[in-house]
């Protein structure tokens, strides 16, 4: 299976970049017209792909800066319908290729079938649903996303025994996502020791072609800085989040070239 | 019907599902926290030293056994009930006197049911090696349980409560850090249950290695539904005991609140295979049945995945959870145990919800026939037995668990059953505070 993901993946491993920025983004918070904003100030300082996190009344995973948008998101009568609508918009509107992070209850709710028909319709490349965990379940999700041509990006965590990482491996399909602490998300001063040791037991029991993206606090260009050559893609979401929240789409961008230019360095 | 519960049994524990209700839907983080979980309860559910601590505590710090008690009074008042309804031609027959039976879990030291899943959790905590213990509350009974238990086996406590609770239970949160555990305060999302249980679920992913995660109620992750219902199942197993005693046969009808589904659960669970003795299961119907107005998840059960299991769910058409009311923090919940989803598909557990009013008019009626002042959560159950004798117009021997007691609604149902003497009581009391 080859979608937008695996072009633009390919053609910068064969450019020869080190690492590459995956920009995560709330879809509803602050508003619609500020994703769409951000999503531009966003290619322009150069990310490579785009993470559209679609907001959920009880986000597991997040910290209390993304729960608090999807939160407010909601409130705002932010629907499913909206989502559809803004996803479509940047899929047609800017190039990075797109991921869509949703909690399971969304698709399955909807129907699985029907959500990621409207996904691939649009042109997304991919789905990461963190709350579907590596089981006899998700290898018949990975299975019927493949139908749409729909990369289901799998999470893992620095505690994930060697032993699952090498199934996992076996049914990845794009990328594996890796958080960078046992923990959940949110934007921190420093990297974590178990998080950036990780990465040796990991490609040991990876396939070598593997795409792998870690996130999970990163907040400065140092830390992208540090994850080159052990990941291809780093992710960085609270961070960004805040910052749009705080200081607008432009500091995003700023923001994003700062560590543009750090790799390049 | 036996053979096919076993099998049912065996297939739990190897998909971790009711029939399709339950599982583990959770970041893969949690994963190995929750297989270690799993290993050491399994392992100390054979374990004839780790079962025999369980029952000394259960007995020497619980109180246990929990009396049943023949509810006289309350009987011969449905009694009569039941036959002014009928018409006058029946009524020429011969009265069938009706017999209410109530299973106090009210008695049990910290005054409900929580402490007996609490005792079985903890005992696994220290198996696991770890010291320190996080838990959501919702009534406050579960927390006021966890942080009672930690203060007796040397453990640290943090108890997560919505907001709306924290204020509503304050009696309870009072008693908590009286006894050292610490209260932490949630402010996000409904206020309630639903977001002490992120929040505390949130906190245990950040401290796995040192923490362990003490669910109240028989939902979330496999194993918590599994374990939560085979430690409260004690209810069940002396009630069925008490019961064969008191009547020579099993009861025709059993009745307990459902929040989460422990108390239930743990009463339901020896008598399933029995296929003569009916469940009914009684819900929050709040103020009405208006979305955000009640908590009753079995009026029109919608599928959904939340919190990490699969089971019935109050959300709206995109799948987002919606708010719901009860007078009763214990019930105000919008998920409910996937088990009971499951007997709920098979039609071996009914339910019916009972409003606010019935809970305050259940709460009075048991203190006034009985001498027993229950928490407003079975209080739903005692206010619905009208409706429920009519329903069951074959059952004459009913068995009602009362899962708790009172003390810890006084500001609640004071502010309903005595609001001017109450006044004048709080008015004096913030005057001796200056
Ligand atoms: C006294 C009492 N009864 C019932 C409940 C409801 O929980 P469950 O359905 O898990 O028994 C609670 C929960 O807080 C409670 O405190």
């Amino acid at each position: 299976m080859k979608n937008k993901f695996d072009i633009k993946f390919s053609a910068a491993k064969a450019e020869g970049k080190k690492i590459q920025l995956m920009a995560h983004m709330l879809a509803g918070y602050p508003s619609v017209s500020v994703n769409k904003e951000t999503a531009w100030a966003m290619e322009q300082a150069g990310a490579d792909y785009l993470e559209l996190q679609l907001p959920f009344s009880d986000p597991l995973a997040d910290g209390p800066v993304i729960m608090r948008g999807n939160h407010h998101a909601l409130k705002k009568n932010f629907s499913l319908e909206k989502g559809f609508r803004l996803i479509e918009d940047l899929a047609s509107g800017q190039n990075m290729p797109i991921f869509v992070m949703s909690y399971y209850n969304l698709p399955f709710v909807f129907g699985l079938e029907k959500f990621m028909g409207i996904l691939e319709q649009v042109g997304v490349s991919g789905v990461i649903i963190p709350d579907i965990p590596f089981d006899d379940e998700s290898e018949e999700y990975i299975q019927r996303m493949s139908a749409f041509k729909l990369h289901a990006a799998l999470v893992i965590s620095p505690g994930t025994s060697s032993k699952r990482l090498k199934a996992i491996g076996k049914k990845a399909s794009g990328f594996v996502y890796t958080t960078l602490r046992t923990g959940i998300t949110g934007a921190k001063q420093t990297l974590s020791h178990e998080g950036l040791t990780q990465f040796k037991k990991i490609r040991r029991a990876f396939p070598k072609k593997l795409a792998l993206a870690a996130g999970f606090g990163i907040s400065r260009p140092e830390h992208v800085k540090a994850l080159e050559g052990k990941v291809d893609i780093a992710v960085i979401g609270s961070k960004l989040i805040l910052l749009t929240v705080e200081r607008g789409p432009l500091a995003v961008g700023e923001f994003i070239s700062s560590i543009v230019s750090s790799i390049v360095s | 019907m036996k053979k096919k519960t076993e099998v049912f049994r065996r297939n739990y524990l190897k998909k971790r599902c009711f029939g399709e209700f339950g599982g583990r839907y959770v970041p893969e983080l949690l994963i190995q926290a929750l297989d270690d979980l799993e290993a050491c309860y399994l392992q100390a559910k054979t374990d004839s030293h780790f079962q025999r601590e369980l029952k000394s505590v259960l007995q020497s710090y619980g109180g246990r056994p929990t009396p049943l008690l023949f509810a006289k009074n309350l009987s011969e008042e449905l009694t009569e009930l039941r036959e002014s309804r009928k018409s006058s031609a029946l009524r020429k027959q011969r009265k069938q006197p009706l017999k209410i039976y109530i299973k106090n879990e009210g008695i049990l030291h910290t005054g409900a049911h929580k402490l007996n899943n609490v005792l079985g959790q903890a005992l696994l905590c220290m198996r696991m090696g770890k010291r320190e213990l996080v838990a959501e509350t919702g009534a406050g009974q579960h927390g006021l349980a966890v942080a009672s238990v930690a203060a007796k086996f040397k453990l640290a406590a943090k108890i997560f409560m919505g907001e709306e609770d924290y204020f509503r239970q304050y009696p309870n949160v009072y008693a908590m850090k009286n006894l050292g555990a610490k209260v932490i305060m949630v402010s996000d999302g409904t206020r309630r249950l639903k977001d002490a249980v992120n929040a505390a679920m949130k906190y245990w992913i950040e401290n796995l290695k040192t923490t362990h995660y003490l669910l109240g109620s028989a939902l979330g992750p496999f194993p918590y539904p599994l374990l939560v219902r085979d430690f409260q199942s004690v209810i069940g197993v002396e009630a069925k005991k008490q019961l064969k005693q008191a009547e020579g046969r099993l009861p025709d009808l059993l009745c307990a609140c459902v929040g989460g589904g422990s108390n239930s659960l743990g009463f339901f669970t020896p008598f399933l295979s029995d296929a003569k003795v009916a469940m009914l299961g009684i819900e929050a119907g709040g103020k009405s049945m208006k979305l955000g107005e009640h908590a009753s998840r079995m009026k029109e059960p919608k599928l959904g995945i939340v919190q990490g299991y699969k089971s019935y769910f109050i959300q709206n058409a995109d799948g987002q959870v919606q708010p719901t009311h009860s007078i009763s923090a214990g019930l105000d919940y919008p998920g409910i145990a996937p088990e009971l989803a499951y007997l709920h598909q098979q039609g071996r557990v009914k339910f019916l919800s009972a409003s606010d009013k019935e809970a305050l008019e259940g709460f009075r009626k048991l203190s006034e026939k009985e001498g027993i002042s229950p928490a407003l959560e079975c209080a739903h159950v005692i206010g619905k037995l009208p409706v429920i004798i009519q329903r069951y117009p074959e059952a004459s021997f009913i068995c009602v668990n009362i899962s708790g007691r009172g003390d810890k609604d006084i500001f609640i149902t004071a502010k309903h059953l005595d609001k001017d003497a109450w006044r004048e009581f709080l008015k004096r009391e913030l005057r001796s505070l200056r």
